[in-house]
């Protein structure tokens, strides 16, 4: 079980003065659930995930995963990055491999339990290419086997379909819950796309931003395993308008508070 | 500025234990300093150094615009000049300096020449390379209000191509100041290069600290004022520049 | 390879013909603005245009030595200056004797130690320096000076220190080449993406294999950058450690030549060491182009 504990995260700006990413977020993540984070850009959300990781330090605040707090990256948790993130100097396999050998695996191992994801994430004959030669969605499946070999509990994945086109994005989606589903592990991810959140998610976290705090947590009660056409139901629509507003009331009350500060700055 | 202070203190020490005959104490350095440079002996060297810069800088650096502008503006010319270019930029210059004083001889004279193949060419290769550099669709825009060729040249082409060039005119003065010490250490009568190997050959070790601190700060000095002046003409350049650091 | 790839492929190669086609000799000139594909003629016409280039190299490199020979000849004496067949004469006179190639092999030592030295020290240095802050600013003056200042000046201090043996020498190519291969590493490793070192990171690499795994081969460019400048500054360390400091190899026949005022052996020697530079030079060149083919494969560099 891993608690999201009164997490704070502030930053210095320039003029001195502290910026709030992140302010009093608190939340369960149930194990095996694939929770998304969903809110508009620059709310802390990938603030958040990076805490979760262990790769920023809250600064109030932990992340309690079976009530023991995260003091840095471990073998429990492994990410999927927005922009792909690959060794452009190594081949897929050798990719893939890298979390492993990072982690004290040997090479021949390690390329063994590579070769399985591989074919897991659907990439088989691409062992040797490298990543420049790859699409978008073949290097986000890169990325995505990648952090499956180390075969954590769980997964935080950033925006990973951001950098991709809207058909590979679907696809990439429906192939993510396929996976998901064999897998069985606890999903966090990260998005601004409402569609994105309630089709892939059992719960979404809708967060605002400036500061970043939680807004609401929606139920996603629809059944598993997701249909793709379940994008036509009348309960996603639903579900989806209802995201919409929440999050247009926080686009608009974030662009009210932006313009006053600018006048502030200029008077 | 910290790690100064401290690198100063570790050869104070080093000095006191006499480590090595290459290393007096720091502060006897710094009172060679204030001892030599308000030497006559020193002082003439220091202008006789810049007396030969201030004849083949200009020079070399007036040339080599003339000729990067062409190159970069008639293909004809750079395909005939890039071999001698290419050449001279991959070579060891230093092996020219004595072939330059026999020709010479060992006057003032070999050394502006020395100077001005240390530093020409670089002029010309960054000159040739910001002109290539120019956005073609800028000049096109001016076509298309009915600039001629003379007003392209110098409103578009020029402007564009500043950057570079003053890199490569940065670039040029710290070779200058290279070229002229090592053609006067060569030559070893004249100038602060002369100086360096007298001082050197006498042992004179403190004295010898006092002139290479003087030339390093010169160096410097010379390198940071053509940099102020990049800053003063090229104001548009700076915004960029401080998001690309 | 998804259908996204091979469109986007299909439309570089039509925009690289039409470049192409365009590129055939004619002179164009930049305040013309973006080149036009030129309506080139068929036949000799088009051929003659697409060999301008290297015809008028040929001419130039020609000229070069036509007036070198030219006035060599003029000159009464080669006391001072020889003409070209003389020096080339003297040169291939010398290849022949074991003279020459001992003096090479006198000189080469030094450069060699010093070379291996510089790259043993410099790429680990610059590598902490690019990677560490802290580090980098204590270092910051040092290299600030040692790049401001001419190297051949430190030669006297050199010889204070360590006499006028092998050490010296190695001392002086070290010092020569130190400085390039330090602050080029150092850049490369600021150039590596910074987000690489992040993802190793979350997947727990320590700071060992994150620079064994990532900055090292991420800094490349940088590297080789710092090699090829770096070896060209030995090979000048190499030259002025034979001008400035004691004359045993190549310097001693420099020296010989010079004061008995033999022109074209002298000239001969210097042509030697200008080929052994661009030599050198071409060397590394190449070498570093192997090692970063991926790079030049992937498109990040021009």
């Amino acid at each position: 079980m891993i608690k999201v504990d009164k997490v704070s995260k502030y930053f210095q700006k320039r003029d001195g003065t502290d910026f709030a990413a992140l302010s009093n977020v608190e939340f369960p993540i149930r194990d095996g659930e694939f929770l998304s984070i969903l809110g508009p850009s620059g709310c802390g959300k990938t603030t958040l995930l990076k805490i979760i990781e262990g790769l920023v330090k809250p600064s109030e605040g932990a992340i309690l995963i079976n009530d023991q707090p995260v003091k840095g990256p471990g073998p429990d948790r492994a990410m999927v990055f927005q922009t792909f993130v690959l060794l452009p100097w190594a081949d897929v396999i050798g990719n893939i491999a890298f979390g492993l050998e990072l982690r004290g695996v040997g090479r021949k191992a390690a390329r063994e339990v590579a070769s399985t994801q591989l074919e897991k994430v659907g990439l088989t004959g691409f062992e040797h290419h490298y990543p420049h030669e790859l699409s978008g969605g073949m290097q986000q499946r890169v990325g995505l086997a990648r952090a499956l070999a180390v075969n954590p509990e769980i997964l935080l994945m950033d925006e990973p379909f951001g950098a991709l086109d809207a058909q590979t994005r679907q696809l990439m989606q429906e192939d993510l819950l396929n996976i998901w589903q064999e897998e069985q592990k606890t999903v966090v991810f990260v998005t601004h796309s409402m569609d994105e959140a309630v089709y892939l998610s059992d719960r979404v976290v809708i967060m605002d931003t400036h500061p970043g705090r939680v807004e609401e947590i929606v139920d996603v009660p629809m059944p598993r395993p997701r249909d793709p056409d379940v994008r036509r139901t009348p309960e996603f629509s639903e579900l989806t308008s209802h995201m919409w507003d929440k999050l247009r009331d926080i686009l608009k009350r974030d662009q009210a508070t932006a313009a006053a500060e600018a006048a502030k700055k200029g008077a | 500025m910290m790690s100064l202070a401290v690198g100063f203190a570790l050869w104070e020490a080093a000095g006191q234990l006499e480590v090595s005959r290459a290393l007096p104490p720091f502060t006897a350095v710094v009172e060679a300093i204030f001892d030599v440079w308000g030497r006559e002996q020193f002082q003439d060297a220091m202008l006789s150094s810049l007396k030969s810069v201030a004849i083949g800088f200009p020079l070399a650096v007036a040339g080599g615009l003339i000729l990067g502008l062409l190159m970069g503006r008639f293909r004809v010319i750079e395909w005939m000049f890039e071999i001698y270019v290419n050449v001279f930029l991959s070579m060891p210059l230093v092996a020219l300096v004595p072939v330059i004083v026999l020709i010479f001889g060992i006057d003032r004279s070999s050394i502006i020449a020395v100077i001005l193949i240390y530093t020409f060419f670089v002029v010309v290769v960054n000159t040739f390379t910001a002109v290539r550099a120019v956005d073609p669709t800028l000049v096109e825009m001016g076509r298309a209000f009915g600039a001629n060729e003379f007003q392209r040249l110098t409103r578009i082409v020029l402007p564009a191509a500043l950057p570079l060039t003053l890199v490569g005119i940065r670039i040029a003065a710290g070779r200058a100041i290279k070229g002229v010490i090592i053609a006067e250490q060569i030559i070893g009568l004249v100038g602060l290069g002369g100086l360096v190997q007298r001082y050197g050959g006498a042992f004179l070790v403190e004295d010898l600290y006092a002139v290479i601190l003087f030339i390093g700060l010169v160096g410097m000095l010379s390198m940071e004022s053509v940099r102020v002046g990049e800053a003063r003409l090229l104001p548009w350049l700076k915004a960029q520049e401080l998001s690309a650091t | 390879m998804s259908s996204n790839m091979v469109c986007a492929a299909g439309i570089d190669d039509a925009l690289s013909e039409s470049a192409e086609a365009a590129d055939t000799g004619s002179p164009t000139d930049v305040s013309e603005g973006p080149r036009q594909p030129r309506r080139v003629p068929a036949g000799f016409s088009r051929r003659f245009q697409a060999a301008l280039p290297y015809l008028l190299r040929i001419i130039s490199v020609g000229a070069f030595f036509v007036a070198w020979e030219i006035y060599g000849q003029a000159q009464e004496t080669t006391l001072f200056f020889a003409p070209f067949s003389e020096v080339v004469e003297s040169l291939y006179d010398q290849v022949q004797t074991s003279e020459f190639w001992n003096a090479y092999r006198q000189t080469l030592q030094p450069f060699l130690y010093g070379w291996l030295l510089a790259m043993a020290t410099g790429i680990p240095l610059g590598l902490l320096i690019g990677r560490f802050t802290s580090i980098s600013r204590i270092s910051g003056p040092y290299l600030s000076f040692l790049n401001a200042v001419p190297v051949s000046t430190l030669v006297p201090v050199v010889v204070v220190a360590f006499g006028i043996g092998m050490t010296a020498r190695v001392s002086v190519v070290f010092l020569f080449a130190i400085v390039e291969i330090v602050i080029n590493t150092a850049a490369g490793v600021r150039f590596v993406n910074k987000e690489l070192v992040e993802m190793g990171r979350s997947f727990g690499g320590n700071e060992w294999q994150l620079m064994r795994r990532i900055i090292l081969p991420g800094s490349m460019p940088g590297i080789a950058a710092g090699a090829r400048i770096g070896t060209g500054r030995a090979v000048i360390g190499m030259i002025v450690v034979e001008v400035l400091l004691v004359s045993v190899g190549v310097g001693r026949l420099v020296d010989r030549f010079r004061s008995r005022f033999q022109g074209a052996a002298l000239f001969a020697v210097v042509l030697s060491l200008a080929i052994f530079g661009v030599a050198m030079l071409e060397l590394v060149r190449q070498i570093e182009r192997r090692a970063l083919r991926w790079r030049r494969e992937s498109g990040l560099d021009a």
